[in-house]
């Protein structure tokens, strides 16, 4: 939080030039603990960078950093060459920051209309019909539950609901915690086509613990162990080398 | 996940089947054992919906801000008390000579109003005062100790003290001389039967009760800063992750919330015919009860609860005058033992 100075460090100075969000050495604390021990990455435009690692390794609190929900105690971080350092939550989200949590944050006692309104803030009546339809032709089946409570559905309508969320605003930057968590391989399959389909208009960064889904759909990769980045690079290049996922992600034979 | 979520939601529908037959039965049970006559009945149960509205008054702000914040006011009977009497000593002051009785120590200010409108000036005062006391409350203490909830009840206990011992201070000239007792209104009353009275008092707080529970279930329930609010209960750092500044909602709940409380000390002081010192400590008791029966942070849950309790306690005050205290502890007792989470569900906390 103190660091409040313009990003000047090499990682910094190395970013690439098409980066929408560039984390710099950010030290995260919760209570005691050290969670992030210095976490430098890059989020490209119009890709989808995954980040990888082993459970604990600090994935969820790098997106909880992001969107300063832990904010870090230091360390830079920049979105669209602005600093965020020291805004608060609901002002990172005003940037065009829209964050799809880990449990999907659901508001289980509205309904799915009413998680929708939420999320469009001050949008018009006509902004608000634009974005539902686009979100409608995402998930065609949110209409059948439009007005049911959400607490009432399931994980991967849930899903739906929270990743549509995120799109009711004009964002530029999806934040997305492990989509495919305790869902149906084939829901996750069809989560996965539908994060496909979003990555062409808006940029994704994304925590996949299911490597086989975030190869797929993942432009880049970020590795973390321990609070560190390890690694990280085109995907193809970790798909070429087994010895890394061995070691870091405990994978085997792809 | 479905179908345990629906089985959760046919389950409270039977609970709520149940508890409406049992407390039906009780009533008419009751009824039949009082061998007391119909206007009698009626008698009590007005005097219950009173009861109700009062408790509800101070219930559901109290349960917002739980819901929301995750503060347990405690401050909140403080507030209670110090809007019933402003509201008291403000009429005191406006009313014409004609109309206070002797014992009136400021009727000879002399500002002559007519006793309804001084009733409604006195009224806004009440309000005004509760909201002011809210708001410094939030901004001097409150905001600074989120997430430390030791702190906030430490807090929160030390400003009931400082609260009530003020009070002694501010209003020392009228403590409880409050008498319009020779006013026509609010103190008048109409029979519908022989054998029945009925204030006005008792109507209007009655009234109020309903008019407060209607526009604020349509503020949650229909308005874009009610769905912040309800989302705020659920999850607030969600709230915060889709852009609203919470803080400042948590702000309006807390202001709102305590102009609640400070019209249920109204409501009470009016119904008593003047206000008591510790009118607040029993009734943020109550109220808290009330709170955790309906389920905390659930609006609807402080409305359900504030009538079973105020309905249900003029009977047991009349039957089993042993248990009149005792039986909202009882209530709150067996409501624990069979549903931990409040009537209405609730946070999960």
């Amino acid at each position: 939080m103190k660091s409040s100075n313009l990003p000047t460090s090499a990682a910094m100075l190395n970013a690439p030039p098409d980066a929408l969000l560039t984390i710099d050495n950010i030290h995260t604390y919760i209570g005691q603990f050290h969670i992030l021990q210095g976490v430098s990455l890059s989020v490209r435009r119009s890709a989808v960078t995954v980040l990888l690692g082993r459970n604990g390794a600090g994935k969820t609190t790098t997106l909880k950093t992001i969107m300063g929900l832990t904010p870090p105690r230091s360390g830079t971080i920049s979105f669209r060459d602005e600093l965020l350092n020291g805004k608060t939550t609901f002002q990172i989200a005003r940037q065009g920051i829209g964050y799809v949590p880990e449990d999907r944050g659901i508001f289980r006692d509205m309904t799915v209309q009413e998680n929708l309104k939420l999320a469009a803030r001050a949008a018009s009546a006509s902004q608000y019909r634009q974005r539902l339809e686009v979100a409608l032709d995402l998930f065609p089946d949110m209409q059948r539950f439009m007005r049911q409570k959400a607490g009432t559905l399931s994980g991967g309508q849930q899903q739906m609901v929270a990743i549509s969320r995120a799109l009711m605003t004009d964002n530029q930057l999806l934040l997305i915690d492990e989509p495919s968590k305790g869902l149906a391989p084939i829901v996750v399959k069809a989560v996965m086509d539908v994060l496909a389909r979003l990555k062409q208009q808006i940029t994704i960064l994304l925590v996949e613990q299911n490597f086989t889904m975030a190869s797929t759909i993942g432009d880049y990769f970020v590795l973390i162990d321990d609070g560190h980045n390890v690694l990280d690079g085109p995907m193809a290049q970790l798909l070429a080398d087994q010895e890394i996922s061995r070691k870091y992600l405990g994978v085997g034979a792809l | 996940m479905a179908t345990m979520q629906r089985g959760l939601k046919t389950l409270d529908r039977r609970w709520w089947l149940i508890i409406s037959i049992v407390v039906g039965l009780l009533l008419l049970l009751l009824y039949i054992n009082t061998a007391i006559k119909f206007p009698v009945f009626v008698k009590f149960f007005i005097n219950g919906l009173v009861e109700s509205a009062v408790l509800f008054l101070m219930a559901s702000g109290l349960s917002l801000i739980f819901g929301l914040m995750d503060v347990v006011n405690f401050a909140h009977g403080a507030i209670f008390t110090w809007g019933g009497f402003a509201f008291i000593w403000s009429f005191n002051l406006l009313i014409s000579p004609a109309n206070a009785t002797q014992n009136n120590p400021l009727g000879w200010l002399q500002l002559g109003l007519d006793p309804l409108p001084a009733t409604g000036l006195a009224l806004l005062i009440g309000l005004v005062t509760g909201a002011i006391l809210g708001a410094a409350i939030e901004v001097l203490a409150i905001r600074r100790l989120y997430g430390k909830p030791v702190y906030q009840i430490l807090l929160t206990l030390g400003l009931v003290l400082v609260l009530d011992e003020s009070l002694r201070l501010v209003f020392s000239l009228t403590a409880s001389t409050y008498d319009f007792q020779n006013t026509p209104w609010p103190a008048g009353n109409f029979k519908p039967d022989s054998d029945l009275l009925i204030n006005w008092k008792s109507v209007a707080i009655v009234v109020t009760g309903i008019l407060v529970f209607v526009s604020v279930s349509w503020l949650l329930n229909r308005t874009k800063v009610g769905l912040v609010i309800r989302g705020g209960v659920e999850d607030s750092a969600m709230v915060q992750a889709l852009g609203y500044n919470v803080r400042r909602y948590f702000f309006g709940v807390f202001v709102l919330g305590s102009a609640l409380a400070a019209l249920g000390g109204i409501a009470y002081s009016l119904n008593s015919f003047g206000g008591s010192e510790d009118m607040g400590q029993f009734n943020f008791l109550n109220a808290l009860v009330v709170v955790v029966i309906g389920g905390l942070g659930s609006f609807e849950g402080a409305a359900i609860g504030s009538l079973l309790v105020g309905l249900i306690s003029p009977f047991i005050g009349y039957h089993f005058q042993a248990v009149a205290d005792s039986f909202v502890m009882i209530l709150l007792v067996l409501v624990l033992l069979i549903r931990p989470q409040g009537l209405f569900g609730g946070k999960q906390t």
